[in-house]
């Protein structure tokens, strides 16, 4: 008798070819055990995470109303018969053209306001929407919020292992370089997201955030232009972050995470350097598969119990044509925090130069001596071990964790 | 507690599942224990994301002013009306009475227009034909048209409608 997932497989075999190659490989491929073999996990689990990303993005997407505009409301009928000819007069304004709103807000700051107004910016009553009237749009809402940061702190762990494993070392530069670019990916997707529920702090967040390439030569105005659309952060920025957000970066994303899972699952799992005997293997289907989902489960779990004590928070909505002063010790995201703290502690001029400019042209080699880490490590390209390219690891991690430190002592301290 | 109860319990499922107490009888064990975890968190997972699909959208009742009635005549009888999203009809029936009705067909949801020559509402999609009291006359429609409830003060027309769910906000 055979059983069912047999049949399939037959069935399945029997008409594409290639796939019996195929499966055999993958039936054959082993990942290696050793002291260090836990941080193969974290790929994996960062794969997870960004799954979890585009299910909620998705569902999320299906609410969401990438606008600045105001939400409006009528003033409940009064007896007087001018004011309901005026009432119908108005909303038939509301319903034929959506840019009078800006004027009908207006009214509604008058004590007998005849259309009031709901919510500053159709985005942040969406997403308030999503919150408090749609079932279960809480825990949407707050899975992907939280899951965006417990993804970018795996992408760190992953990276940071895979570096002090030297698993860049040929033949996996490519693995290197396109995990590279999937990491630039990630910190875009935190920034552009961070600016869709247009709540105060996303706002100033933002506006920092796209001043700071300003300070490059020739191409600084044009890149904050093209970034935000327009020379100020407004509605033109929020519906261009949203189509950054939601179509580039993730097309961007599954090309290059594509080749990145390929070439992971041809090339297998990096033994570090340093182990050379006592390597067990234990075969890819299903037993280690079967430990990934284990994790994965129990991390899920974990996540939806966070979502659950600790919902994600919306902040005050920014009003565009009321707008407030910045909140005090407005800061970005965790994960940017250490350019923001290295970017504040410069002295606003170096040696004549702007110190802004100086900070991202040192962040710039910084980036690119990361990127060429394979290229630059000779001796672990002949398998040989690099502790000068060990310590570097360990000073960019002191450096992360020290900076962000930092910033959020000096934030606090404001 | 539950904690040290439920690891009890899981550890005598344990060794009874197998008694042999091989490691591919434990692997066996290990693997149905994550199949049938993942089997529940994916069907709890379809619960929620039913429940997420279904927009809470609210109706709302509005009544709104139409027309005066003096601008209803038997030249042109009928005036179309949107309060809320309800496309609805007032039309002056032979005694002078006004009536409002939903323009939705009963049968698959297109709108009905007025035709005067033959006093009756028609609707474009399947030829479905209402008299003016909105009771069908002719064709598939299952339901007579449904009646938006009119109030006359002072010669101007005054419609209630409830909105068919369409306010995010109230």
């Amino acid at each position: 008798m055979k059983s069912m997932s047999e049949i399939t497989k037959e069935w399945l075999l029997d008409r594409v070819r290639p796939f019996q190659s195929i499966v055999e490989y993958l039936s054959r491929k082993h990942v290696p055990q050793h002291k260090h073999s836990v941080w193969y996990y974290f790929g994996g689990v960062t794969l997870f995470f960004f799954i979890i990303q585009i299910i909620t993005g998705v569902l999320l997407l299906f609410y969401y109303q990438p606008t600045s505009e105001p939400v409006l409301e009528k003033n409940p009928v009064t007896s007087s018969k001018q004011t309901e000819n005026l009432l119908f007069e108005l909303q038939s304004a509301v319903e034929a053209d959506s840019s009078k709103a800006a004027l009908l807000r207006m009214l509604g700051d008058q004590p007998d306001a005849r259309i009031k107004m709901l919510y500053p910016s159709g985005a942040y009553a969406s997403i308030e929407y999503i919150r408090t009237q749609v079932r279960y749009g809480w825990l949407i809402h707050s899975l992907h919020s939280w899951s965006s940061n417990v993804l970018i702190l795996f992408v760190f762990i992953h990276l940071f292992s895979a570096f002090l494993m030297k698993a860049y070392r040929k033949p996996r530069e490519l693995m290197w370089y396109s995990g590279s670019v999937l990491f630039a990916l990630v910190l875009g997707f935190g920034f552009t997201g961070y600016v869709l529920p247009w709540d105060e702090v996303a706002y100033y967040a933002t506006s920092i955030g796209t001043e700071y390439p300003r300070a490059l030569p020739i191409v600084g105005e044009w890149l904050v232009r093209l970034l935000r659309g327009a020379d100020q952060v407004t509605g033109e920025t929020l519906t261009r972050m949203f189509g950054i957000h939601v179509v580039v970066l993730p097309l961007s994303v599954l090309g290059i995470l594509g080749l990145h899972l390929v070439l992971a699952l041809i090339q297998g799992s990096s033994i570090p350097i340093s182990i050379r005997t006592g390597v067990k293997q234990v075969p890819f289907f299903s037993r280690y598969i079967y430990r990934e989902f284990f994790l994965w489960i129990i991390l899920l779990i974990a996540l939806v119990a966070v979502c659950y004590f600790f919902p994600w928070e919306l902040g005050t909505p920014f009003d565009l044509l009321q707008p407030s002063s910045p909140p005090v010790g407005i800061h970005p995201e965790w994960y940017f925090m250490f350019l923001f703290q290295t970017l504040n502690i410069l002295p606003s001029r170096i040696a004549g130069i702007d110190g802004i400019l100086i900070g991202q042209i040192l962040f710039g080699i910084a980036a690119a001596f990361w990127f060429f880490i394979p290229v630059l490590d000779r001796r672990s390209a002949r398998n040989v071990r690099s502790p000068l390219f060990t310590i570097i690891g360990i000073i960019a991690i002191l450096y992360f964790i020290v900076m962000t430190t930092w910033g959020y002592i000096s934030v606090s301290q404001h | 507690m539950i904690g040290c109860g439920s690891f009890f319990i899981a550890r005598r499922c344990l060794d009874s599942y197998c008694m042999k107490n091989t490691e591919s009888d434990r692997r066996n064990f290990f693997r149905r224990i994550i199949q049938g975890a993942s089997a529940l968190l994916m069907l709890s997972s379809v619960g929620v994301l039913l429940q997420y699909l279904k927009n809470p959208l609210r109706s709302k009742i509005q009544r709104a002013k139409i027309c005066a009635l003096s601008e209803l005549n038997e030249f042109q009888p009928s005036k179309n009306f949107s309060i809320g999203g309800v496309k609805g009809i007032v039309v002056l029936d032979n005694h002078k009475n006004v009536h409002a009705f939903n323009r939705k067909c009963s049968h698959l949801g297109c709108l009905v227009v007025y035709q005067n020559e033959d006093r009756q509402f028609f609707c474009n999609c399947h030829k479905g034909t209402y008299d003016l009291t909105g009771k069908v006359i002719f064709g598939p429609p299952p339901h007579p048209l449904s009646k938006l409830l009119v109030e006359i003060s002072d010669d101007t027309i005054f419609v209630t409608a409830e909105s068919e769910a369409l306010h995010r906000y109230s």
